[in-house]
């Protein structure tokens, strides 16, 4: 097959795993990010490092691990205003995704926006375990995504789920 | 708000965000890799020209020694001038290849990690330079031969040449201490953000984060 006829399979691959994942990629990108114009930089910035890194994935873990791990690390290095980010936007001239607004709070029940609101006061690291966490993943998976030990995940779930139930008896 | 629900009220999250968001994947088959990859070689083409400054300097002072072989003075200004030259490329090599190797596929913690450490370089270039101020001497040799011709050894008497040794003696712990006070932990005083050409809050915050994952790694033994 040739160079060309391989990385259009690729893409066609991609497309689809990200089409059956996009939760995820939704989920990171709006714990990290409340800004309309700017999830939609951080979106397209998340799929050109997909596409870029697909050719290298190995299969050996799932693919959502590997999709954790690039839209979280785009993400925490976008939130903390990586001087080089700016450097790497619009691969394409126009935008992958489209944001109506920035969600609608009114509209959401009360437990949906406490929740939200939560999440995006954790610090970025603390917040990785939580959307993994959320998104039911196994102990050994967000240790995997985050580079930690199992107990240590274990630990710090424990800890946020105790802030959380703070958080709600003082609200 | 009941924890035991708090799965289920994450994916009604989702669900808003499903309705909200509009993904064209399509797109992706128009995204130009290799025009990305040339602005990511942009970043790096700063690098590379530091680094070929410092090997051909290096190179130039090997070749000064070897054409001055027979002073011995020559040679080892021109030695102490082409080491200083290789540590500081090796030190840009380092750093290219820290910028080269990102891969966002990598666990979170490694990545950031590395991420922090590329942002505090800067600092480590400037202990190198630091490091030249004791061996001032092997300049002053080099640049009175290479632009008067003259031979500063040989017209300078030996008191002069004592003096000059014992102020290279003295510089050296002046250099330790500059390199001690060249700390990343200093990045947020004035005179260290005027050195680091204002990126010190940068570096501080870089630093700061790094804390921050050493401290998240540690929590287990607490």
């Amino acid at each position: 097959m040739t160079g060309r006829g391989r990385h259009k399979n690729q893409v066609d691959d991609l497309i689809q795993i990200i089409e059956e994942n996009k939760g995820i990629i939704y989920k990171v990108v709006n714990s990290y990010c409340n800004d309309p114009n700017d999830q939609e930089d951080l979106v397209q910035e998340i799929m050109y490092h997909l596409l870029e890194g697909y050719e290298r994935f190995d299969h050996q873990s799932k693919v959502t691990t590997w999709m954790y791990r690039v839209a979280l690390n785009v993400s925490i290095s976008f939130y903390r205003k990586s001087k080089t980010r700016k450097k790497y936007i619009s691969p394409v001239p126009e935008k992958i995704i489209q944001i109506e607004a920035d969600l609608d709070e009114e509209n959401m029940d009360r437990e949906v926006t406490q929740l939200r609101h939560f999440i995006q006061n954790l610090d970025e690291l603390n917040r990785a375990v939580m959307i993994m966490y959320l998104d039911g993943n196994s102990h050994e998976d967000i240790a995997e995504v985050l580079d930690l030990s199992k107990s240590n995940v274990g630990t710090k779930i424990y800890r946020i789920k105790n802030k959380l139930k703070e958080h709600f008896r003082t609200e | 708000m009941d924890l035991s629900n708090l799965q289920q009220t994450w994916n009604r999250l989702e669900d808003k965000l499903e309705k909200s968001n509009r993904l064209n994947l399509e797109l992706l088959r128009k995204v130009n890799l290799d025009r990305a990859q040339n602005k990511l070689k942009g970043l790096v083409w700063q690098q590379a020209i530091t680094i070929a400054f410092y090997l051909l300097a290096g190179s130039y002072f090997i070749h000064f020694s070897a054409t001055h072989w027979e002073n011995w003075h020559y040679v080892i200004a021109g030695g102490i001038l082409a080491g200083w030259s290789f540590i500081a490329s090796a030190s840009a090599i380092h750093q290219l290849q820290l910028i080269l190797t990102i891969d966002y596929s990598i666990p979170v913690l490694q990545l950031q990690k590395r991420l922090m450490s590329i942002k505090t370089a800067i600092i480590k270039n400037l202990r190198i330079a630091v490091w030249m101020l004791p061996f001032y001497m092997a300049f002053v040799v080099w640049i009175s031969e290479v632009l008067f011709g003259i031979d500063f050894i040989a017209i300078t008497d030996i008191s002069a040449l004592s003096w000059n040794f014992i102020l290279s003696g003295l510089l050296i712990p002046v250099a330790w201490w500059m390199h001690r006070k060249l700390n990343p932990k200093n990045a947020d005083k004035k005179w260290l953000n005027w050195l680091l050409q204002g990126s010190g809050s940068q570096v501080n915050e870089a630093l700061e984060f790094l804390r921050e994952i050493e401290e998240f790694e540690r929590d287990e033994a607490q």
